[in-house]
């Protein structure tokens, strides 16, 4: 049957050669770019019941909660290239700064750089700001209403010209606008700014506006700044600090609580610089005229302050301790009147920690690093110009290399070398110290919430120290893997990361958990990975 | 979140294999063929498909390549009918019974090495006309069950799983005979497809190589890998 036979064989020609070549033609597509992008995972950041990373590769935070006995992931998209990540004050939210790109190869897309606000209470979703500019640091002021992002003093590669001392004032409180973020660059005499402090709410003595509002003090080279944030139209305010002559570069900006004033300590200044913010009516020809005043004094430290603390007495004096090593003395200054009383110590001091921190200090401990003696002082009658101040010395073994103060303890951690092997803790009730010896390098430590434990890991060893801070009595848990990062959570987990682009890391319910209660969380970072839409 | 290692198999998979091997003997049982030529088949060869699905394409970049091994079975010729009053002669139906083994590797994020082996068994039928004495056209259908292994390798760690999930595939190939006798046949296969696979959920896992008793794991799942996509295969082929 040739007829049949030719209509059969042109059929299966006809169907063949287009079905080749569709087949040809379907055969591969072009991955999505984000699977070939590097990934410098950015993390872990411990907030209040979450820890969080920042995957830069594919534009999102992934955050595990650790309140209930297994983690629960979940992710919160944010945009291009991730940079720099900063948790609130209080740990509830994360702030990102992504620089975005433009779109010069296929899959790549338009997108200026912005700031990202992620809430891990409700993940999913994050706020986010178009900043204008690749700033690559973030200023948070202390209740989280009000964040600056500016430059860090590296070099953008990426970029044509950069304005170090441009700034993006954002109000957090307030969503995205044309005023909001605040894009301004600040009067420079040739520095740029090294850091910026953001002030506890303070209401300006005198001021009409009774409202609490954020001051911004930037630190250049030579020159503070202050910069009305809540009202960031305004005019800056510069105080020249170089101008008589000597290289002054402010460094440390502690602000008094509850007044509207500031301290500032400065490499090569002889005297600790009190900022207070006064009243002053704005001119009515300015409408970016402030409406105070800064009177810059200096509090008569008298020898070059190396470290500075502030804090409030019972009875409400404001004192400055300042210690300057060049004089072998330290300072205790009544912020109000000047009026400084000194303290003869031999040593010269460059580090000052106050006890119990964050409520109405009783002592102070002076150190110097490198040092082998710690003074301790009692702040309860340094008012009392009768009352004898006596320094205590605590002699040590071997010389200090940091002093941290354990959170909400009578206690200060001393770290002896630069390996972290020798440590010792310095109870401030008794004025004794008592050595702990670790087995290898204190690589990563933290302490508990409520300073009851310091824990502490070595990279490379998997195990995991505690030291009770009671009794310094030490246990260890031992882990499966060898950690690379440990942190204490708000909410009291311990979470133990071990690295790797996968997700890996153990979680200790308390310090004084049994091994078994411990769970190893793995591949939290490629969680649903392949369910994703690119 | 998976909390243990066990791995789910795909049963509607192997019930599919099942049903078309009972299809194919009910078949051949009804269509017996009395002509003198080659009634069973072995083929041997490599195959290749395309990853195309966004879950592949988290993976790997490259496709899937390996090899195939093949059986069939004639069940009838014309089907039955006298082929003088059939339009399309010369048209046979077989039962198949095919093995693919392929595997790919690649890279994520520059810093991490992939791997995903496939395994995949199917039975099915087949309509081959004979165009020419040495050509035959041919397309088929099989359905069954394949098993996806994947691997991820950061540094010095790997993490893995694997699982079975269902298949079918469909396909158009041309059959080249370099020996075509009564009894004996010869020749090459090219064909070309696709394969719709089933979305398979994979929690990869580290082992431990020591006798540790280890904390309780916690792994999160990565999501469910799609292996469909076209697919071509080249073989050599023996009748007999």
């Amino acid at each position: 049957m040739p007829t049949s036979r030719s209509f059969a064989t042109a059929v299966a020609v006809a169907v063949a050669v287009p079905g080749a070549l569709a087949a040809a033609g379907c055969w591969s597509d072009d991955r999505p770019i984000q699977w070939s992008r590097p990934r410098d995972v950015i993390g872990p950041i411990a907030l209040k019941a979450h820890v969080a990373y920042i995957d830069p590769a594919l534009d999102r935070v992934v955050l595990l909660d650790v309140t209930a006995d297994r983690p629960v992931i979940s992710r919160t998209a944010i945009g291009r290239r991730a940079m720099y990540a900063v948790p609130s004050e209080d740990r509830h939210r994360l702030f990102v700064i992504t620089r975005g790109e433009q779109a010069i190869h296929a899959g790549e897309i338009d997108q200026p750089p912005m700031f990202w606000v992620v809430d891990a209470q409700h993940p999913g979703a994050a706020a986010s700001y178009a900043i204008g500019s690749p700033f690559d640091r973030i200023a948070v002021s202390p209740d989280g209403g009000l964040a600056i992002a500016y430059y860090s003093a590296g070099n953008d590669p990426d970029g044509a010209f950069r304005n170090p001392n441009e700034l993006a004032v954002i109000d957090l409180a307030s969503p995205p606008s044309a005023t909001n973020p605040a894009l301004l660059t600040i009067r420079s005499f040739g520095s740029v700014p090294e850091g910026i402090s953001l002030s506890p709410p303070m209401v300006v003595p005198g001021s009409p506006d009774a409202a609490p509002r954020t001051f911004a003090f930037i630190l250049s080279p030579g020159n503070l700044t202050v910069l009305d944030a809540s009202h960031p139209a305004r005019h800056e305010v510069s105080i020249r600090l170089d101008t008589g002559g000597a290289h002054v570069s402010p460094r440390e900006v502690v602000f008094a609580p509850g007044a509207a004033s500031a301290y500032v300590r400065s490499d090569g200044a002889r005297d600790v610089l009190q900022v207070a913010l006064e009243a002053q009516p704005p001119s009515p020809t300015d409408l970016a005229d402030n409406d105070f005043r800064a009177v810059v004094a200096e509090l008569g430290a008298g020898g070059g302050p190396s470290d500075v603390a502030v804090y409030d007495e019972a009875g409400g004096r404001r004192v400055v301790l300042a210690a300057t090593p060049d004089t072998h003395e330290v300072v205790a200054i009544d912020a109000d009147t000047a009026q400084f009383r000194s303290i003869a110590i031999p040593d010269p001091v460059n580090r000052i920690l106050v006890f119990p921190a964050g409520g109405t200090p009783h002592q102070a401990v002076f150190a110097t690093i490198g040092g082998k003696r710690l003074w301790v002082v009692e702040l309860d009658h340094l008012g009392d110009p009768l009352a004898q101040v006596v320094p205590s010395a605590v002699s040590l073994d071997k010389p200090v290399h940091d002093v941290v103060a354990v959170p909400g303890r009578d206690l200060a951690l001393i770290v002896h070398d630069d390996a972290r092997t020798v440590l010792g803790v310095l109870d401030l009730a008794t004025t004794a110290t008592a050595p702990l010896l670790g087995a290898g390098k204190l690589d990563s430590y933290d302490f508990s919430p409520a300073g009851d434990y310091l824990i502490g890991a070595t990279t490379g060893v998997a195990r995991l120290g505690f030291v009770a801070l009671d009794n310094l009595h030490p246990t260890e848990l031992r882990l499966d893997d060898p950690p690379v990062h440990v942190l204490a959570t708000a909410n009291g987990k311990i979470f133990v990361d071990h690295g790797g682009a996968l997700g890996h890391a153990t979680i200790v319910p308390s310090p004084t958990a049994a091994r078994g209660d411990a769970v190893v969380v793995s591949g939290f970072l490629t969680a649903d990975l392949l369910d994703e839409e690119p | 979140m998976r909390h243990s290692h066990s791995h789910s198999g795909s049963p509607s998979g192997l019930r599919a294999l099942s049903l078309a091997a009972a299809v194919g003997a009910t078949a051949a049982a009804a269509a017996p063929t009395a002509r003198a030529e080659p009634h069973d088949e072995v083929s041997l060869g490599g195959a290749a498909r395309a990853l195309r699905s966004p879950s592949a394409n988290a993976i790997t970049g490259a496709d899937l390549a390996g090899i195939s091994l093949g059986l069939a079975r004639e069940l009838g010729h014309d089907l039955g009918v006298d082929h003088s009053s059939w339009p399309v002669p010369s048209l046979a139906l077989w039962a198949e019974a095919g093995l693919v083994a392929t595997s790919a590797t690649g890279a994520m994020f520059k810093s991490l090495s992939t791997e995903i082996d496939q395994l995949g068994v199917t039975g099915g039928v087949a309509v081959r006309y004979r165009v020419h004495r040495l050509v035959t056209a041919g397309a088929r259908f099989a359905v069954g069950a394949q098993r996806a292994r994947l691997a991820i390798t950061d540094h010095t760690t790997t993490a893995y799983d694997h699982a079975w999930g269902a298949m079918a595939s469909a396909g158009a190939a041309i059959d080249v005979f370099a020996v075509s006798l009564p009894r004996f046949g010869l020749g090459v296969r090219a064909e070309a497809g696709y394969v719709a696979a089933q979305g398979i959920a994979l929690t990869p896992h580290t082992d431990r190589s020591d006798d540790t008793v280890a904390l309780t794991m916690a792994s999160a799942a990565i999501g469910h890998l799609d292996l469909s996509g076209p697919s071509v295969a080249l073989s050599v082929l023996g009748q007999f």
